[in-house]
Formats: structure tokens, sequence, C-alpha cells
């Protein structure tokens, strides 16, 4: 009984505010300004893209990961949060890499090379599992690190994301060493971390200007690991310039299974390196057989800071306008591209925004 | 920065001063406008000492006339040497804001840490005795070593000292400036003491009867004596006045009088003629003698000999050696036995056939008979001038005094007999420094209740004050755990200590704290005993192992060289990360003195709680003592003792405003209305009633965890807890 008359005043709640849009349009509109303005705000974050980057996740699996104050327990957690992160990570740094590696008892191991495939990711992800041993060691990690760093290239920005649940960091190595080599290699050190700060981890993140942050419950969880998607300045990092080899590969889908060149995994549409004609599955990457740097145009045009798309300027003129997105009439407010003085709803805005990144008039 | 409270203009070195500071400068205030004496509990870390320094300090300045001197008596030489640093700082700023004064600030410390003399301060223990033999009144002719820079410091006229600048002289100024001139730095200090208006040096300087006498006759009336970390004053007043006798000390002494009879006899005319000449005056004392007026310095008749004085000790100590024998028989069937000091000593003095004005005087009387024999190996007869002093304490004081036989617990030796001259009444020493000095304040982190000290010490203060803390987030989270998971109660009372459930529950516990805190975790444990046991069985039941992968562990010991390289891994192990857990003691060194700032102390834990053994008899005659004279019950005396020492081990976690850290009782007994009240306010209001009172070990677990994660959070400390030059 109480259920339902909970369930009665919920839906009552609901109803009142649809009436409401409907009776009084402004508030209808002030959500929306306000939407908007938060869609603009990380669309401009977003566009201070560096033109490379490559990100090292490293997961924390030993003991305390197991730990269930986060439900259902932090490894769960973090693997819940991390594919998201992931896909907008790409689709923000759309000429970067993500690796994965897991901390296990003592040791660090690398599950997947630097890769820009979402899926690909997503797949080993849902593979970690936490151990029984403790003993994560940051010294094994950052060594690990340091070795995979030192296959890529070095014009690209190189980060760590620690994902971190212990509240030491059992070294067998000497971590000081290890850290300063990273400094060296300007190796930015970002935590993210379940058990609170741990001193010497906060320094190690400072003096590589990295982050350390420490969330109190599973929403800020999702909230702050958004913080490693726009890249941080670092001191540390020297712009070197180099020629890169770069080629634009055709598209092609086929019906029969095939062997992909950089994953060896089957599939049914790739692309074709345009240099040596190998088949790799998901652009941008290095063409394993010619060292070809393979992506397409709109990466590049993308990350290369470019202005495809600004932030729509608002007109309050009251006049009816076509938005240009989905062509019904709009009113009151909406906004206009400067480039291409097309109008748009701001339903339609948000969305070129959040998802689109290219606006409809100017291309 | 400058402002004024009141009409006292104070300099103080930091750009910030919190709230809490500035009320402790109003109370100090009160304290020395009435001229009386005053109790003050400010938190640790809240810049006790700089506060206390710069306002008195520009009280000295401004009010010549009111007070003219300050004595500061810190615990420890490292105490010592931070505080002097706090004057220089204090003095700097002074001068920075163009203030001319003329402050002299000297530490005075023993000779073993201000000697330079490459012979003399190698020697360790010896020290004493051997900067004696260099520098005693005989030995100038230069016949055997001596001390040149003790002979320099003699020629140079005392002018010299008195025309030194003002400055801060700290102990190691004092050996560098004494190098450098080649002059002794400590008797430079003992002779700078009399002239510096700031003076730091031990507590004992003060209390203790012996060393008190050599300073009392420069001090004036118009001073102000701070005692620092005084919470546990009256435990040094009673030890002041507390002397031990066993057997080997008996024989010893009986030894050291048959040299000093070997001395006397000998035929030398040069020893004999000085033997005379200390006769003579002597009996000449005793004509100059004003009339009616007691004169300290007469020597009795029946010892005005040296040959005997020999004799009267020798009885003495025959006495009190068939006193311990006899009792020693006793002891067999009994825990102890007590005497009281008005019939023991009756039964002495009829087994001696002794005076009681002899016996008063006869530490005096060695004193003189070993400077006349030029004996300087003071050291070698201490065991002789220990029987001296335990006579004279016995007959110069009646109330407040037992003779207590026991088994000799404190060194662990073989079942030895031990006579305990045990003195109950803590006022006893400071009745002295009460009427001496003009004010008085005992300062402390830790002194609640702070009604209780102005009862002990039988004294009324014009000021009793505890301070608060302002913190901008809760960074210290007392947290009192009485259960375990599976219900059983957590406690270390003595009929539960064998319970294999209770040590294995606490094992638990320490496991999963050691996996949920960061960096440094202190755990505090009632006694070795204890501790041994429970070791004991978490090494069976694998829980230390378990611990040890969490963090590397390390545990106090009775050595104190040992447990201070301890301390230095322990620290390196916090700086790197890797985290590491203290196993102490609650009454031991580290409770005490030794700070734990930042990350090198996140979490407290104390396991048990550390009331004394009530079953001791000389605990137990303290109590009764109290009780009678006080009117404080035995539980409250034992309770309050408890709860400080507790609170001495929580609050070595929170070092500033900075600073965060957890603070875990694991107790059914601290949940006790009677023991929360004993807490001072600043703890006590950050305890949490109804999330952390009371409570599981699997949910103070989910406090600790919470804990750490919201103090990681980005923090700034809000505006409105201190003032900076602009908003006062």
């Amino acid at each position: 009984m109480q259920m339902e008359l909970e369930g009665n005043t919920k839906f009552n709640e609901y109803e009142e505010k649809i009436r409401n849009h409907q009776a009084n349009g402004h508030n209808y509109q002030q959500d929306k300004l306000h939407q908007k303005k938060e869609s603009d705000a990380q669309f401009l974050i977003a566009q201070n893209p560096l033109l490379m980057r490559n990100l090292l996740i490293i997961i924390d699996t030993t003991k305390s990961s197991k730990v269930s104050d986060f439900k259902p327990s932090r490894l769960a957690v973090a693997l819940q949060f991390l594919p998201a992160f992931i896909e907008q990570f790409l689709e923000c740094n759309p000429l970067s890499q993500i690796g994965i590696a897991v901390a296990e008892e003592y040791k660090c191991k690398t599950i997947l090379d630097f890769t820009s495939s979402c899926v690909n990711i997503k797949q080993y992800l849902s593979t970690i599992h936490s151990i029984n041993e403790a003993g994560f060691s940051m010294a094994a990690c950052l060594q690990t690190a340091l070795h995979v760093f030192s296959t890529t290239q070095l014009h690209a920005q190189s980060s760590i994301l620690f994902v971190t649940t212990s509240t030491y960091s059992d070294d067998k190595l000497d971590l000081n060493e290890w850290s300063e080599k990273c400094e060296s290699a300007a190796i930015q050190i970002n935590v993210i971390s379940f058990a609170g700060a741990i001193h010497q981890l906060i320094k190690i993140t400072q003096a590589t200007d990295g982050q350390y942050l420490c969330p109190i419950n599973e929403f800020q969880f999702s909230q702050e690991i958004q913080k490693f998607i726009s890249p941080q300045e670092s001191k540390n990092h020297k712009m070197i310039t180099q020629l890169v080899k770069i080629g634009f590969p055709q598209k092609l889908i086929v019906s029969q299974p095939t062997l992909c060149q950089c994953h060896l995994e089957i599939v049914y549409n790739f692309y074709k390196c345009p240099v040596c004609y190998s088949k790799v599955c998901s652009p941008p990457l290095l063409c394993p057989i010619c060292s070809t740097w393979v992506v397409l145009p709109h990466q590049i045009l993308r990350s290369d800071g470019f202005n495809t798309l600004a932030v729509f300027e608002i007109i309050n003129d009251g006049l009816d306008h076509i938005c240009y997105g989905c062509l019904e009439s709009t009113t009151v407010i909406h906004s206009t591209c400067e480039r291409c003085k097309n109008f748009f709803c701001l339903d339609c805005d948000i969305l070129i925004h959040s998802k689109f990144k290219v606006c409809p008039g100017c291309a | 920065m400058k402002f004024v409270i009141d009409d006292i203009e104070v300099i103080f070195p930091y750009k910030f001063l919190y709230k809490e500071q500035l009320e402790y400068m109003q109370a100090l205030k009160q304290t020395l406008d009435e001229k009386g004496h005053g109790i003050l509990e400010m938190p640790t870390g809240t810049g006790k000492t700089v506060s206390l320094l710069a306002f008195i300090i520009a009280y000295l300045a401004q009010r010549p006339k009111t007070i003219k001197k300050l004595i500061y008596c810190t615990r420890t030489v490292v105490e010592m040497e931070k505080t002097l640093e706090e004057v220089r700082l204090v003095l700097k700023a002074r001068k920075a804001e163009g203030l001319v004064d003329n402050f002299t600030a000297v530490g005075l410390s023993s000779r073993r840490n201000l000697c330079i003399n490459p012979d003399v301060v190698n020697q360790k223990d010896r020290v004493d005795a051997e900067c004696r033999k260099r520098t005693a009144e005989w030995v100038k002719k230069g016949q055997s070593e001596t001390c040149i820079f003790y002979e320099n410091f003699e020629k140079s006229s005392k002018d010299v000292i008195a025309n030194l600048p003002n400055d801060v002289y700290s102990l190691n100024d004092l050996r560098k400036n004494g190098a450098f001139s080649i002059q002794c730095p400590y008797f430079t200090a003992r002779e700078m003491v009399k002239k510096a208006n700031i003076v730091v040096y031990n507590y004992l300087y003060l209390i203790d009867p012996g060393i008190s006498s050599l300073l009392s006759k420069d001090q004036i009336k118009e001073s102000v004596v701070v005692f620092d970390e005084a919470h546990n004053i009256d435990d040094v007043c009673i030890e002041a006045y507390t002397v031990r006798l066993n057997k080997p000390i008996l024989a010893e002494a009986i030894n050291n009088l048959k040299i000093v009879e070997t001395q006397i006899q000998s035929e030398t005319n040069e020893i004999q003629n000085r033997l005379n000449e200390e006769y003579k005056k002597l009996i000449k004392n005793l004509e100059n003698k004003p009339e009616g007026e007691l004169n300290q310095l007469v020597i009795p008749g029946q010892i005005r000999k040296a040959r005997n004085f020999i004799d009267f000790m020798k009885r003495v100590i025959n006495s009190l050696r068939k006193k311990l024998k006899d009792n020693s028989e006793a002891l067999k069937t009994s825990h102890a036995i007590l005497h009281n000091t008005k019939s023991f000593t009756e039964d002495i003095q009829k087994e001696g056939n002794l005076d009681i004005d002899s016996l008063k005087q006869c530490g005096e009387r060695l004193n003189l008979l070993l400077n006349t024999l030029q004996i300087a190996e003071t050291d070698k007869f201490r065991p002789l001038s220990t029987v001296a002093q335990f006579v004279m304490f016995l007959v110069q004081y009646q109330e407040g005094f037992k003779v207590i036989f026991q088994s000799n617990n404190y060194e662990g030796t073989l079942n030895e007999k031990l006579m305990t001259l045990a003195c109950f009444d803590s006022s006893l020493a400071m009745k002295n420094i009460f009427t001496t000095f003009q004010s008085v304040i005992l300062t402390s982190g830790t002194m609640s209740p702070i009604e209780i000290y102005p009862k002990i010490l039988d004294f009324k203060p014009v000021v009793a004050k505890s301070i608060d803390i302002e913190l901008t987030r809760n960074s210290i989270q007392p947290i009192i755990v009485t259960m375990s998971e599976d219900g059983t109660e957590l406690t270390s009372e003595f009929t539960l200590r064998n319970n294999e459930d209770v040590s294995r529950n606490y094992g638990n516990f320490l496991l999963e704290l050691s996996e949920n805190v960061p960096d440094g975790l202190i755990v505090f444990m009632p006694s070795y005993s204890r501790m041994e046991e429970w070791a004991r069985q978490w090494q069976k039941d694998k829980y230390l192992e378990q611990i040890s992968k969490n963090k590397v562990l390390f545990i106090e010991s009775k050595d104190v060289n040992e447990t201070s390289s301890k301390l230095q891994q322990y620290r390196k192990c916090c700086d790197v990360g890797r985290g590491a857990a203290l196993f102490s003691i609650a009454r031991g060194k580290i409770a005490e003195g030794i700070d734990f700032e930042g990350h090198y102390g996140r979490c407290v834990a104390v396991i048990g709680f550390p009331a004394l053994n009530s079953k001791d008899t000389l605990i137990l005659e303290r109590c009764k003592f109290l009780e009678e004279k006080f009117k404080i019950t035995k539980n409250d005396f034992i309770e309050f003792d408890a709860m400080r020492q507790t609170c001495q081990c929580l609050g070595r976690v929170l070092r500033g405003k900075q600073d965060y850290g957890i603070m875990i009782m694991v107790d059914k007994r601290f949940a006790q209305k009677s023991k929360l009240q004993k807490m001072p306010r600043w703890i006590y209001k950050q305890l949490d009633q109804s999330r952390c009172l009371n409570i599981t070990s699997e949910s103070a677990i989910t406090v600790v965890r919470d804990f750490f994660r919201q103090m990681a959070q980005p923090f700034k400390i809000a505006d409105n807890s201190y003032f900076t030059q602009d908003t006062l």
C-alpha cells in the first residue's frame, strides 16, 4: 500500500513537472540553456588536444581491490566506469592510444599494447579479475611502463593512469630511482586511488605534473576520472618535432572472415594500409608491417586544433527560424554558427557539440 | 605580525595567528597580571610554545617591574633546543620590527651535554666524575690533570660573561663559543643563568631537591616559571623524592665507607691537617651562630669529627641492613610489607643508637667530608650518598611517605628485595616552587580534567583554562571500539588476559587496520608483558605475518638506542610509500615527546586500557594517600592517570592544522561515561557520538576508510580561523 502511495506521489511529481514545462516555456528554456552551457564547457575542454597521446592504464588487482566498500567491489567499480572513460578519451583525443596493464603480486603485466580500438580495450578489460595476494608495487609498475613507452613515438605525450586500491607500495626496487626515470622521460603519472592519500605517491605525481585524486563514492569516481580526459599541462614535456610517415587507409567490408594484422583477430570490415596493403582494423595505429602511421583524415583534422566547430552564439531576436539540423521551426531562443550563419535549435546545438563535433552547415 | 592585547604590544614571528593562540595569550596575560599561577591546556600542534614565548617576552619588555625573568622548563634536551630556536625566532621578529631590547636567553644542561673537553666527553657515563676530578677546588695547583677549558673560565673575570652580547645561546652555541674562546661551556652557562632573563632548562633543576639547592641562591621572586608538557608533573615530583635501597647498594655503601676510613686513618700529614681544619671550621660556625636562629650548616656534635661520622654512618647502614634482612624473611609469605615512617625511624634509632639531628644533617656532612678528602669520583660514592639521602628524607618528612619492602620487579633481577622510601605527596616538591616564584604556569596538550591538578599539587591557580581547537575540517577522528564483529567484548582487563578470543580479535582488528591505513600506523599497548603475550598469540595465529605484508613492522624495545634506530627506519619506510606499523607501550618512550607529524602518523590505536597496576603496593598506597588528603578516590585517580596517558598517545598524531589522523581506542572501558569525561575537550568534541562511539571493529574500519578518502580531498584552512595583520 505504502509502495503504491509512494509511486503515486512520484508520478504526480513528474506530471507536474511536465505541466509546468508546458505552461511555462521559460523554465524549460532555462533548463536547456543550462544544458547547452554544460555541453559547451565540455566541448571546450576537449578542444585543447595534443596531437598524440599515449595513455597506459595500470589497474591494481591485488587483494585490496576486492574490498567491498565500493559496491560491489573496488575493482568492479573501476571496470564499470573505465569503458565510458576510454570511449570519451578516444573521442576527445582522436589520435591517441590506450594500453592496459595490471599490477599483481610484486609485478606488473601488460595485457594490451597501445591501441585505439575501443571495442578491443573493452574486451580485454572484462578479462581482469582480482587476485588473492597482496603486494602492489609501484616501482615494478613504473619499470613495466618505461619498457612499454620505450617503443612509442617521441612526439607523443605519454602518461600513466594508476587505478590503485592499496594503501602502500611494496617495492623490491628503488621507487625513487624509477620515478626519477619517469620524470626524465617526461612521463606523466596520475593516480586515482580508492584508499586515501599516500604521501610518497602524491609526491611522485606532483613531480611529474600529474594529479592524485581520491573519490569518495562511486558517483564521484565516475566524475573524477573525467579529469584525465583533457591533457594536462606538463612542464617536463618537450615538444619534439619529427617527420612522421602517414597513410590514409581505404575501408573494406568483406563477407569472408579475415585475420587483421594488428591484433590477429577475425574481422569482417577493416582498413587497408596504403603502403603495404596489409589489413588493419582500427586506425589510428602504426602499421605492423611497414610502420606507416595509418590514420583517418577526420582524426587528424580534429586533433590538430583546426577549428571544425566553434561554440554557437545564442540569438534572442524573437523571430521564427527553421533549424538547420532538424528542420523544425524554433521559437524564442536559438543559436547560430558563426561561420555558416545557419540557425539551430538548442537540442540540435547540444547534440552537435557533444556528439558530432562537426557543424552540418559548414560541412 | 604585530598586535596589541589590552596594552601589551606583541610581536608574533608568523604571518598568521590562530584564534586559539590569541585566546591562550589572553589567558596568560590574566595570570601574569594577577601575579598568580595558572594551568592552561591547548591542543598539540597549534603553536603553543611560540605563542607563550612571544607573549611573555613582550610582557618582560613592557612591564619590567612586574616580572624580570622567564624560566622555561622542559622534559628533554631535544625539547629544550626546540624551545631555544623558537626564542630566537621571536627575538629576531622583534628586531625586525625595530625594537631594541636586552634579552639574553640561555639553555642549561648537564655536563654530559655541554662538555667539550675531548678527554672527558668520550667517557659517556663518567663525564660528571671526570669533570669534577679536573675542576674541583683543590686541583688548582696543577699536580694532576686539569681541564684547560675550566682554567680559562676561572681566569677570565666574571664581567666578561656578564658583558656577552644579548643573544640566544643554545647548547650548540655554547659549545661552539666555548671551543672558540677555549672556555668551559658548562660553567659559562651556569654563570650566565644568573644574569640572563630567559632561561631554559630541565624540570629537575627546580624539582629535584639535590640539584635545585645549587640554583636556589640566585632565584628572583619576580620570575615566571613555565612547565611545558606538564601533564606528568606529579609523577616527576614523586620520583624526585623517592629513594630505593637494596642489598648490593648497602654493601657498596659499606665499601665506600671503608675507602673513606682508610683515607682518614692514613698518617699523611696533609690529610690530617685538612681534617683538623675542617673540624675547626665547624666549631667556629657553632660559635658564630646567631642567637635563636636555626642555622642549617650547624653539624651536631655527634658527627662533627670525621671519625665519629664514619662510625655513625656505619651504624646507620647496619641497622638498615638488619631491617632489610628481617623483612626479606617476612616477604617470603607476603607480597609487600609496609612501614610507617615514624615507627621505622624509631626502630632504626633504637637499633643503631642514632639521634635525629645527626640523621637530618648526614647528607650535608657527607658532602663536606668528601670535599675535605678531595674525593671527586662522586659516581663511585653514589651508594653512600643514596643511603644518606634515604635517612635524611626519612627524618625530615613525616606525612606522605611510607617505607615499603617488596620484591624488585623493576629490573627483573633474581628475587631481590627492595626497600623503598616512597613519596606520595606530589605537592611537596612543588610547594617550594609555588612560594618562591610569582607566577608558575603549567601547560600541556592534555591536562584534563583540569580541576585535578590544583588538588594534587596543592595550589590555587588564578587561571585554569582549557582552550579549544578550531578545525576547518574534521581532521581528527576519535573512534571507540568496544566489540569485535563476532560480538566478543574487546578489553585488556586482567581477568580476561588468558582469553584467546580477545587476543585473536585484537590481532584481527590490527590486521584490518594495517590494510586500510596509508603510511604510518602507531599502536600503543598497556605494558611490555601484555605486548609480549599478545605478540606470541598473534605469531601463532599468523597475524603478524599478514600484517607485515601490509606494513613493515617495528616493535619498541626497552633499549633506548635500539628504539631510536627503529624509529629512524620507521620514518624511512613511511617516506618511500611502503608504510610502517609501530608497536609500542603506552607508558614508554615513544608515547611521550616523539612527534609523528604528517604521514608519519596517520592513525594511532590504543589497544587496551593503559591503567596502572592497581595491585601494586606503591600505587595502592598512593591512592590511599590521595584519598585521605585530597578526597580523590582510587578509581578516579587510576582512570585519570590512564586517560591522560591515552590522550598523550593520541596527541602524537596531530601536529598542525594541515595534519590529519585517526585516534582509535579499543577497549570497552573507554566507552564508559567516567572515562569520556576525562578526555580533553578538543578530542571529545570531535567524537561523533552516533557513529564512532561504542561500535564494532567492522564498522570502525568503514569509518577509517571513509575518513582517509575524505582527507585526501584538496583542502584550505578556513579564513575565519586565523588572523593576519590586516584582519586584526
